[in-house]
């Protein structure tokens, strides 16, 4: 555990016993502390060295045999493989570059990503998340309040990511869970925005990770979003840095801890 | 699949296993109140149209280091639209706000991130909606932080001291309908914090209407005062008031507010002698001694200054500088050139020599102008706000290209029809009458919009009687009978007898018949209704309005400048409504208070106005509407916003209007002024209000209501409603952001009476059709708006009453035999959630090969009949059936798509065994290969394994296409064939052609042939393999285990892998 993770636990519990309901509206860094408390506390938090969320994919309106497998580190790699017909798409992160394989019209061949592309790969790496431990990151997080999110009255996060990037999250006052998030991305000067739900919960290697998602354009209804339901979830494997590394270089070591920090 | 059937006891166990914090949805089971999260989630979808776009009131640009224009669009009634690209894309960046309407936007010359806006048209037209204050951004316009001004209502330019940007000025024109001494010219030194009100006018009808800055001193300023009043019968525009001499006037301060010189004919040589009017006044930015003013007055004119307002000259007073003062004054001088100047108004008009002369620069544009932004480091590059929207030139304004991706249309009222898809019909503030469809293949592009006939857009009515003509209004009753096949109209308004003037209200009202499609009902003072399409009227009524001489002065109405549109039109009947339970009983509201009913067709009328106790005399009935349930229940809006009065005004009587109950008042959380009220058509408990702020919905027959926020729907006026009962939608007519529809009203009719203290429910939706699935539209760039169509599929409604966090939501689907069909992800939010299921079967299984199957990526879609949905959620299980039928246009039988589904299932069965022949195969090969690679492998078990490895393959290729390198091949083997033939079979739903069914036979003969081989190798080949191997001490190949082995894509994978390496090493362009 850090030791910046090891005081905001500590800080957590702390607020816990003394909180529902808030006289004052909690900081950044006490929504911080609620989540990362909620998720199961900072030392299990901190003790995630890997995980691997496996399941399928629905496309609005379609009913394809989408298979998924998201793997990231703690080092900050990523990689996330999606099947159809035995073909497997691939984007992955390394900590450093970001390629892919787009295989559905008959390549194989991989290919790298542009520099843009692999900050929101990145971003997606963060194993905790980009507001735990932000400071270290070289992120800044903002409070914006509260929004209402489908009925939800939730916290509303900002973090202005050392990439340039953001990323607002929504974190639901009760359980502390983020129920969405906004990514917004800068691919060659121009803004893209994803909006992502959360939902379904469970623990894995001690931490909550939620196992449905629902992408789409900012604003769209559950019926334009494409969905994620992983099926199962491990934490900690052993993943070789051949998972992560640009397929024609070979006996490239992982990248150490402290490379491949988004 | 998984049969019901066949899950035992301990599975079910599992499935229902909950984590310990799923015990969060243990919350006491007390019924959530009835708010906007409940109903929220019933969505909706904005339709446009950008076609005819909508007033634009303010624009703002920021010319980026990078070259690109930033653009911030303030739109009269749509909130601000930001576009990132120089306007290929925008989206709208304030909806989160309470207000929509804008006045004013200004950018932070010292801080790219800052955005202010004034809220509150300035426009001041009889439609114009309200603002709350002013706002700022400090992040370019995500999210905003409002800065005060509350009782500004409307606010006309904010400027920023560039050398101080914490000081700004607001120009605050102030209330329109009311007085007010919260007007003038406002001034801030802390960032909005706290406000000085620095130059009021000598009444309370004087406000701010022109300010400029001087960009060397910005502690220089002028400022123009507008005395100016509207109300629902006249408007006046400058000159003295009923009790006041005339406040405007033209003054300058050198000291940053603090004092003001006031400039007349008196005290500046060459200004007009007053009383004035509205005004506006610009300094020229590369010429800051050069100052124009537009002055209403007697003698309305540009003027110019050239010695920094000291003396001025008159320059131009052509009609298009000077007409409609109170709708147009910005002036917009060139950065650049001091003597190159626009001037907004109905044309475009611009000058290249100071304002001597002007020329028309509209082009081909809508009209009716309000705003101008030119790109400071390129003068060719300008940009307009009109009624018609936005608008670019990239010639210096001559001609002119339009944003087709702004839906700010401004509604008045929507019907539909009995098309299938249903039409849409509606009028809007300046942009004509049109048509479109309510869902089209690909989206309801703006191409699917028909315009119908012109003007003031107001009621617009398909023909009940001859789908071939609809009825279209445009403003002061102007009605005519449209032909759609030639779009000719026919006038068919009413005429006056003799000496007599009929008086028809800027959006005077027609109604069609609950009853008799025939009739047609439209409101002057008197109450018309013709029978034959227009050819004859008669009069029902006698003058049903206060006919009041004081509200009828409309040609004294403008102020100094006459203007008298029909927008000023008083002492009309606004609305009519005939009872869906009695044709006898017709109601009718006019807009000078009066509410009046005939129970015997006509023949005898009361003004019941005296029974709503409680309301001010001479309300504005804006909204009377016979229940379609109870002939005695009526139900009655009124606006009094042209009184200064912005609250909602609704109320009920159950007993023919002899006693009434008021339904919204001050603590019903109802925000904004009263536009219309219906009732449910099938459950009386549910009731729609639309006011200037969104749309309100009760099921407890008004008790309570809760604002719809869903699918982001913004906080505009909502004018009108209708139903379409087929389909039982809700499409909204909005005055600011175009139609939107709500699909399917049965979930809210259902969560009415349900018991909302459940934890989950299903709640039922309308009858599932397999719609026919078309094509249509084609690529239009990202600089178009397309509407969005209905959600292709079944839609499952479910509620909950509460947020599901923890653990799983399985919503799964069964068919009548009990078998799983899918799983569905399912949404988590509280109250009525919606999910969509496809009806596909699941995909075949489908041999890898070089590409992906471009039809094998799908299964065809379930039968129609019976089906089971079962959601596990907290330990529990919840079961609903759900019923799937045909599209009603369907023109084949049921048992035409039985034989079609028989069909696809066949040719996807042929996919699967394609696929074990493949896996099969894959798996030999790759076993082989294991053998060969191993270090041990003596050269008599390498050759064999190489022999049979290439035996294996030869069979694999007879299936699947292997070559790679591109999308185009043309390399087809019985897979690709079999996709083919599988597409066509999927591409209609009808009893196939028996050359596709044969063709499948015939594939599934070739397939034969393959498999015969692959057993010859698995039953010859591979023992004579492992009698080899034997010897050679290597191990056997088991035909088990390859099929295993071969439908494992990652041991594929990562041979696949290798011999791609192999590829490259070699050079080689094909692989296999």
């Amino acid at each position: 555990m850090s030791r910046t993770l090891a005081v905001l636990a500590l800080t957590t519990g702390g607020l816990i016993a003394l909180s529902a309901p808030a006289a004052t509206p909690p900081s950044a860094e006490e929504i911080v502390a609620h989540n990362v408390e909620a998720r199961g506390g900072a030392a299990r938090l901190a003790a995630l060295t890997s995980l691997e969320r496996t399941g399928r994919v629905v496309v609005p309106g379609l009913n394809l045999a989408l298979t998924v497998r998201e793997l990231k580190t703690r080092a900050g790699q990523y990689r996330e493989d999606v099947t159809l017909q035995g073909l497997t798409q691939v984007q992955a992160y390394d900590g450093h570059r970001a390629w892919q394989v787009q295989p559905f019209q008959g390549r194989k061949d991989p290919s790298l990503m542009s520099d843009d592309e692999a900050k929101g790969l990145a971003q997606s790496a963060d194993i905790e998340l980009p507001f735990v431990d932000a400071k270290r990151k070289g992120h800044v997080v903002e409070n914006l309040g509260v929004e209402d999110i489908d009925g939800t009255q939730a916290y509303k996060l900002r973090v202005k990511l050392k990439s340039g990037n953001e990323a607002t999250f929504w974190i639901d006052p009760d359980s502390w869970m983020v129920i969405r998030e906004l990514d917004r991305q800068m691919i060659r000067g121009a803004e893209q925005l994803t909006e992502t739900d959360y939902g379904e919960y469970e623990k894995v290697g001690g931490v909550y990770v939620p196992m449905s998602e629902q992408q789409g354009p900012k604003d769209s209804d559950a019926s334009q979003k494409q969905k994620i339901i992983y099926e199962k979830a491990a934490a900690n494997l052993a993943l070789p840095a051949s998972e992560f590394n640009f397929p024609d270089l070979t006996a490239t070591p992982a990248a150490s801890g402290a490379k491949g920090q988004p | 699949m998984i049969r019901l059937s066949q899950i035992g006891a301990a599975t079910l166990a599992a499935l229902l296993s909950v984590p310990a914090l799923a015990a969060g949805g243990a919350a006491p089971a007390a019924a959530p109140a009835f708010d906007s999260s409940l109903i929220a989630g019933l969505g909706a979808r904005n339709i446009g149209s950008a076609t005819m776009s909508g007033r634009i009131a303010a624009l703002a640009g920021r010319l980026g280091d990078d070259g690109k224009v930033t653009l911030f669009v303030g739109s009269a009634s749509g909130g601000v639209w930001r576009s990132l690209d120089g306007g290929t894309t925008f989206k709208p960046v304030f909806d989160k706000q309470p207000v929509l309407s804008i006045g004013a936007i200004a950018l932070d010359p010292t801080n790219a991130k800052v955005v202010w806006v004034g809220t509150g048209e300035s426009w001041t037209r009889n439609s114009v909606s309200v603002g709350n204050g002013i706002y700022r951004s400090a992040d370019g316009g995500d999210t905003w932080q409002y800065k005060g001004l509350p009782e500004s209502e409307r606010i006309n330019r904010i400027l920023v001291d560039p050398t101080h940007a914490d000081t700004l000025y607001a120009c605050v024109p102030g209330k329109l309908w009311s007085d007010s001494a919260d007007r003038g010219l406002y001034k801030t030194s802390d960032g909005g914090a706290h406000w000085a009100l620095v130059l009021k006018g000598p009444n309370l009808s004087t406000g701010c209407s022109g300010l400029t800055m001087d960009p060397r001193n910005p502690k220089r300023l002028f400022a123009g005062l507008w005395d100016f009043r509207r109300q629902g019968w006249t408007f006046r525009s400058g000159g003295n008031g009923p009790g006041a001499a005339s406040g405007s006037g033209l003054f300058l301060t050198e000291d940053g507010g603090a004092t003001w010189a006031r400039l007349d004919d008196k005290s500046a040589q060459g200004l007009p002698p007053g009383p004035w009017g509205r005004l506006d006044v610009e300094i020229a930015p590369s010429k800051p001694e050069v100052v124009y003013a537009v002055i209403e007055g007697v003698r309305s004119a540009l003027y110019r200054s050239d010695d920094g307002g000291k003396t001025w000259n008159e320059r131009d007073r052509s009609t298009a500088m000077v007409w409609r003062p109170f709708y147009f004054s910005r002036l917009v001088v060139d950065p650049s050139n001091a003597d190159r100047i626009y001037k907004p108004d109905g044309r475009l008009i611009a000058s290249e020599d100071g304002g001597k002369s002007f020329a028309d620069v509209s082009g081909g544009t809508h009209g009716d102008h309000h705003d101008v932004w030119i790109n400071p480091k390129n003068s060719s590059e300008v940009i307009t706000g009109d009624d018609g929207g936005l608008w670019f030139s990239h010639d210096g304004g001559n001609k002119w290209w339009k944003a087709d991706n702004l839906p700010v249309s401004q509604f008045y009222h929507v019907s539909v029809d009995d098309r299938d898809p249903y039409q849409v019909y509606g009028g809007l503030q300046d942009n004509s009458s049109w048509v479109a469809d309510s869902a089209y293949p690909n989206g309801i592009t703006n191409g699917r919009w028909e315009n119908l006939y012109g003007g003031d857009g107001m009621w617009t009515f398909a023909d009940p009687t001859d789908r071939n003509f609809a009825y279209a209004e445009a403003q002061g009753g102007t009605i005519g009978r449209i032909d759609r096949r030639s779009l000719t109209h026919r006038d068919i308004q009413p005429r006056a007898g003799f000496k007599e003037k009929l008086r028809f209200n800027w959006n005077t009202p027609i109604a069609l018949s609950p009853h008799d499609p025939t009739k047609l009902y439209l409101g002057a003072q008197f109450l018309f209704l013709t029978q034959d399409h227009g050819q004859s009227w008669v009069r029902l009524s006698p003058d049903l309005t206060t006919n009041d001489p004081e509200k009828q002065k409309q040609e004294e109405s403008g102020g100094i400048t006459v203007d008298n549109s029909a927008a000023e039109m008083h002492t009309t009947i606004y609305s009519i409504s005939e009872s869906p339970k009695d044709a006898k009983l017709i109601w009718v509201g006019t807009d000078d208070g009066n509410v009046q009913l005939t129970r015997d067709g006509g023949g005898h009328w009361r003004n019941l106005v005296g029974n709503l106790k409680g309301l001010p005399p001479a309300s504005w009935v804006s909204w009377i509407e016979a229940s379609p349930h109870d002939a005695a229940t009526v139900y009655a809006a009124f606006d009094r916003h042209s009184f200064g009065d912005m609250s909602p005004w609704v109320y009920t009587s159950r007993d023919y209007g002899a006693s009434w109950t008021r339904l919204a008042g001050p603590d019903s959380g109802i925000r904004g002024y009263a536009h219309v009220i219906r009732e449910d058509p099938v459950n009386p408990r549910i009731l729609y209000l639309g006011t200037e702020y969104g749309l309100f919905v009760s099921i407890d027959g008004g008790a309570h209501f809760a604002e719809f926020t869903g699918s982001a729907f913004p906080h505009v006026a909502v004018r009108d409603l209708a139903f379409q009962s087929r389909d039982q939608d809700l499409v909204l007519a909005t005055h600011g952001r175009g139609l939107w529809i709500i699909d399917d009203l049965t979930t809210l009719r259902a969560l009415a009476a349900a018991d909302l203290k459940r934890e989950f429910a299903f709640m039922p939706s309308r009858p599932v059709q397999q719609r026919l699935q078309g094509g249509g539209g084609w690529a239009e760039g990202d600089a178009k708006f397309a509407g969005a169509n209905p959600v292709d599929g079944a839609v499952i409604s479910y509620y909950q009453r509460a947020r599901h966090v923890f653990g799983r939501m399985k919503l799964e689907v069964f068919d009548s035999t009990g078998t799983l069909i899918d799983t569905l992800p399912a949404t988590t939010r509280k109250g009525i959630n919606r999910v969509v299921w496809t009806m596909q079967r699941d995909p075949p299984r489908v041999p890898t090969a070089a590409q992906a199957a471009q039809n094998g990526q799908q299964g065809p879609r379930v039968l129609p009949g019976t089906y089971t949905l079962r959601m596990t959620k907290g330990g529990k299980v919840y079961e609903q059936s759900l019923e799937v039928g045909l599209d009603r246009r369907a023109t084949y039988t049921l048992a035409d798509r039985k034989a079609q589904f028989e069909a696809a299932m066949k040719a996807h069965a042929l996919f699967g065994r394609m696929t074990d022949v493949v896996d099969r195969l894959n798996g030999y090969r790759l076993l082989a290969r294991q053998r060969l690679d191993s270090p041990g492998a003596k050269p008599e078990a390498r050759a064999a394994l190489e022999a049979f490895a290439a035996k294996a393959d030869e069979l694999r290729k007879l299936v699947v296409a292997t070559k790679e390198g591109g999308a185009i091949t043309g390399e087809e083997r019985l897979r690709e064939h079999l996709d083919y033939a599988y597409g066509a079979l999927l591409s209609y739903e009808g009893r196939p052609g028996s050359y596709q069914t044969e063709r499948v036979d015939v594939l599934a003969r070739e397939l034969a042939e393959v498999e015969a081989g692959t057993q010859s190798l698995t039953s010859k080949d591979l023992p004579a393999l492992n009698a080899v191997l034997g010897k050679a001490g290597a191990e056997p190949i088991a035909g088990a285990e390859a099929s295993a082995r071969g439908s494992q894509y990652a041991a594929l994978e990562a041979l696949k892998a290798k011999e791609e390496r192999a590829v490259a090493t070699t050079g080689r362009a094909e692989r296999d």
